[in-house]
């Protein structure tokens, strides 16, 4: 797409930091990260979100996620890492075009999960009904 | 393994709220959820962590993921939902058990991302090398 910064970075239009590169992905550092080594992993091809990507592409993005994380580990010296994607801009996505987040983790480093609370009474089982009518 | 709360749930030992299964993976409510609908996939084999995992099982994982993000934004009329998988401790892993959240997300619900900064200069280069030199 003409006007999307990940596909101008497929390009080369954008310069990026690449790490890694094959026929379909394409991994790169996030430039303003949250640890240094935060990476994105992007299809090559400019699908907005899951809903958009075709299964056998984002299978060949994880397979990449998987790789990039053991190396974000051994070459950094990091214990762990979040994988993250936020789905449609309500979520939280900034850049139409799919990305996995790959944030490097030290212990104690601060960095909080979301809050999280109970269900009410039969709250629960309404909610996986609903779901379970879409699948 | 016999201590780990999700192959309990997995072996019906502890009760959930079962969204979805098939041969490789099961999918359930988490308890404790950031938002409504907020459900947890894992691999029915015991893996910790992305390192122990295989490439088909995490592709397997991923495709759940695919298939429930997709029914939760029909079910919940939610227009979005978030994906995070934590590895390991340091990352707020707490079931070693490898797992997917997906949080249905809806406007204003507050959520932040992490503080983000900039890299100094030179930095990202240095940073780069130490990481494209350990892929495999």
């Amino acid at each position: 797409m003409n006007d999307c910064i990940f596909c101008k970075i497929v390009s080369g239009d954008l310069p990026s930091y690449k790490l890694y590169e094959d026929d379909d992905v394409l991994a790169f550092l996030d430039i303003a990260p949250v640890h240094p080594g935060h990476i994105l992993v992007i299809p090559k091809k400019h699908f907005k979100n899951f809903e958009e990507v075709p299964e056998d592409t984002l299978c060949k993005l994880i397979k990449v996620v998987k790789k990039l994380g053991l190396a974000l580990k051994n070459g950094m010296g990091y214990e762990a890492y979040n994988i993250g994607e936020n789905n449609d801009p309500l979520a939280g996505q900034i850049v139409p075009h799919l990305h996995f987040h790959i944030i490097p983790r030290k212990e104690n480093d601060g960095l909080q999960l979301w809050p999280q609370k109970e269900y009410a009474e039969g709250e629960a089982q309404e909610v996986i009904e609903k779901i379970k009518k879409f699948l | 393994m016999e201590t780990c709360i999700f192959c309990k749930i997995l072996n019906k030992e502890i009760n959930s709220y079962k969204v979805y299964e098939n041969d490789f993976v099961i999918a359930f409510l988490d308890v404790l959820p950031m938002s409504p609908g907020h459900t947890i996939v894992i691999p029915k084999e015991h893996l910790s962590d992305v390192e122990e995992i295989s490439f088909e099982q995490f592709s397997e994982m991923t495709r759940a993921v695919k298939i429930i993000g997709e029914a939760m934004m029909k079910g919940l009329e939610v227009e979005g939902y978030s994906v995070f998988l934590d590895n390991k401790s340091a990352a707020n892993q707490h079931v070693p058990h490898v797992h997917f959240h997906i949080v249905p997300r809806k406007e204003g619900d507050g959520f932040e991302r992490w503080a983000q900064s900039a890299y100094s200069e030179g930095e990202a280069d240095f940073v780069a090398t130490k990481i494209s030199r350990e892929i495999n």
